[in-house]
């Protein structure tokens, strides 16, 4: 699929309007979460995969793409209420979550507020904040500098500005965890990316996922004390942050499932889509959801 | 950038294969200041004629900021220290007292360790040290951010490059407590510095550095400084902790805080700051 040519669909949902898309129909929903700094264009390839087996929902995050950008909100625990009445405004009430990055902190604040609404979850290269994501920060200790860069408040944003897409192809293709073919993404979409960056507001948003990390870290604390009921899938790429992705599962999580993805960097969705779709569907058809039990209201 | 001070010299030193850039002036016991990022000399214009009643100041850029060479190599603290006592050298000094502010100041110690025959007396203003039992840790404080940031090689100098007064008036900003004391005029003399060729990237080798330097201070303080050390720091910024993190690498340290003081405390706070340097070095 090229980039932009597919259609997107809007849906309002409390005071943000979502900008989405949808492929197939009749089978299980499933909800695609992309990362940062990206948008669902990153699950165009494996959308595509799962759709013929399932109702793929693939929503861009709000404030990135053509999402809705609020002046406030970007802690995970308002994100994911957010996007729980954007599931709900489509007749969505138990899904399959699925969250790339930062979409999986997005994935787990839904799973863990909202458990019985969540048939199973997959996570996929991320590490929770509280649950091991602080050493992928501690730069001491070969943590990344991007981390203290984007919470450093509008200088970061003053420094990115007209540069966007210089900073999506450094992280893509240059970071450490980049990309192991560099060539699994083309220039277009390097653009595409930097096109949704350069939009007023988005860098101020896509920022503000991480200076809210801190209300996270404590958010997730609490929740971490309830281990989440539902079947968890967690994927690392080899080239990317490895068994980072299970290890931080294993600490919230009672039933967890673990892979990890070979040749591949922090991007699977887009540099090993077929193995990732493949992942995926062995999980949902092996964990169904009606193993989970349905909410008693 | 190249102001110019009442009663001072400049000089360009040939200090091995690099040149260093020096302003001196007035007279006594050498004295030699070293600016901290993203400074050159001029950060002690406020305070430079004071001493320069007691002391012959020597106000230099060091390697990789001002008008002193950028050479691809020898960012680290011990490295640029050497510059500092060759150019000291070049200019007839053998014994010498020192005072760093951010950078410098680690410059400073690295100096009194590597050449404690010269070094009389070491202030040390306003500056985490590599070395220091909490140095890791305080990567984890939020206010220094840049440190990972100006680690990161290549990147930084792309997103710096013609937004170096933004850059700079913000990093300043978010360090002072006494705002008036750095006018939109000081900050550009700073920002039009950085812009010079290879100036960018020269300051943020001296963060690159850092592995190194904190291998070199681990060592260093294994023998402590025996000469007197001055801990100053700003009453916001670096004040409160400076005195001990001082004690872990001498037996012999004085200092505290400077009150209503941020982190630039020879411009923040120059009539203070320059009566605690005369007391100290006058002892």
């Amino acid at each position: 699929m090229d980039a932009e040519l597919y259609p997107y669909r809007s849906l309002r949902a409390g005071d943000i309007r979502f900008a989405y898309y949808r492929m197939g129909s009749g089978g299980p929903p499933i909800i695609l979460l992309h990362g940062w700094p990206q948008t669902s264009h990153a699950w165009r390839r494996v959308a595509g995969l799962l759709s013929s087996a399932y109702d793929v929902v693939v929503p861009d995050l709000p404030g990135f793409g053509y999402t809705s950008k609020p002046d406030a909100g970007f802690d995970k625990k308002t994100i994911a209420r957010r996007l729980r009445e954007f599931a709900h405004g489509l007749g969505l009430s138990r899904v399959a979550l699925a969250g790339h990055d930062l979409g999986g902190h997005v994935a787990y604040a839904y799973a863990a507020q909202w458990p019985e609404e969540v048939n199973n979850l997959i996570f996929i290269e991320s590490s929770l904040p509280s649950f091991g994501q602080e050493e992928a920060m501690d730069v001491s200790k070969g943590g990344s500098w991007h981390f203290g860069f984007n919470m450093a408040g509008d200088i970061s944003e003053e420094l990115v500005r007209g540069r966007e897409k210089l900073f999506v192809d450094h992280f893509m293709r240059r970071e450490k965890v980049g990309l192991f073919d560099a060539n699994s993404v083309s220039d277009a979409d390097i653009e595409f990316y930097a096109r949704a960056l350069q939009r007023p507001g988005a860098l101020r948003s896509s920022f503000s996922y991480y200076g809210t990390l801190p209300i996270d870290r404590s958010d997730n604390s609490v929740w971490g004390q309830t281990p989440l009921p539902m079947p968890v899938l967690a994927i690392g790429a080899d080239w990317g942050y490895g068994a980072a992705s299970e290890q931080t599962v294993r600490r919230v999580a009672k039933d967890v499932q673990g892979a990890v993805i070979e040749r591949c960097g922090h991007y699977p969705a887009e540099e090993r889509p077929d193995e990732l779709a493949r992942l995926i569907a062995d999980f949902l058809a092996k964990t169904p959801s009606a193993t989970h039990p349905a909410p008693q209201r | 950038m190249n102001s110019e001070l009442k009663g001072f010299r400049h000089k360009l030193l040939r200090v091995g294969d690099v040149k260093i850039h020096a302003v001196v002036g007035g007279d006594g016991p050498p004295l030699v200041l070293l600016h901290g990022w993203p400074q050159t000399w001029w950060e002690w214009r406020r305070i430079m004629p004071v001493l320069a009643e007691h002391y012959t100041v020597v106000a230099l850029d060091l390697r990789g900021a001002g008008h002193s060479d950028c050479p691809q190599s020898g960012y680290d603290k011990a490295s640029l220290a050497e510059d500092v006592h060759g150019a000291m050298v070049v200019l007839g000094f053998s014994r010498y007292a020192v005072c760093g502010h951010d950078i410098g100041a680690m410059v400073a110690l690295a100096l009194a360790f590597t050449h404690r025959e010269s070094v009389t007396r070491v202030a040390v203003l306003d500056a985490p040290m590599p070395g220091w039992s909490q140095w890791e840790a305080n990567f984890a404080d939020p206010m220094v951010w840049h440190f990972a940031f100006h680690m990161k090689r290549d990147l930084p100098e792309r997103l710096i490059y013609g937004r170096e007064f933004d850059y700079v008036s913000t990093f300043f900003a978010d360090r002072t407590f006494n705002h008036g004391a750095l006018p939109v005029e000081a900050v550009e003399i700073y920002a039009r510095s950085m812009a010079q060729p290879g100036n960018t990237r020269g300051g943020l080798e001296w963060y690159r550095a850092f592995p190194v330097d904190h291998a070199n201070a681990l060592d260093w303080k294994r023998s402590p400084l025996t000469i007197p050390v001055l801990a100053l720091g700003g009453d916001h910024r670096w004040g409160p902790k400076i005195v001990a993190m001082l004690e872990e690498f001498a037996g012999d340290v004085s200092g505290g805080s400077i009150r209503d003081c941020g982190h630039w405390m020879a411009e923040e706070r120059p009539a203070e700051t320059a009566d605690a340097l005369l007391k100290f070095f006058a002892q």
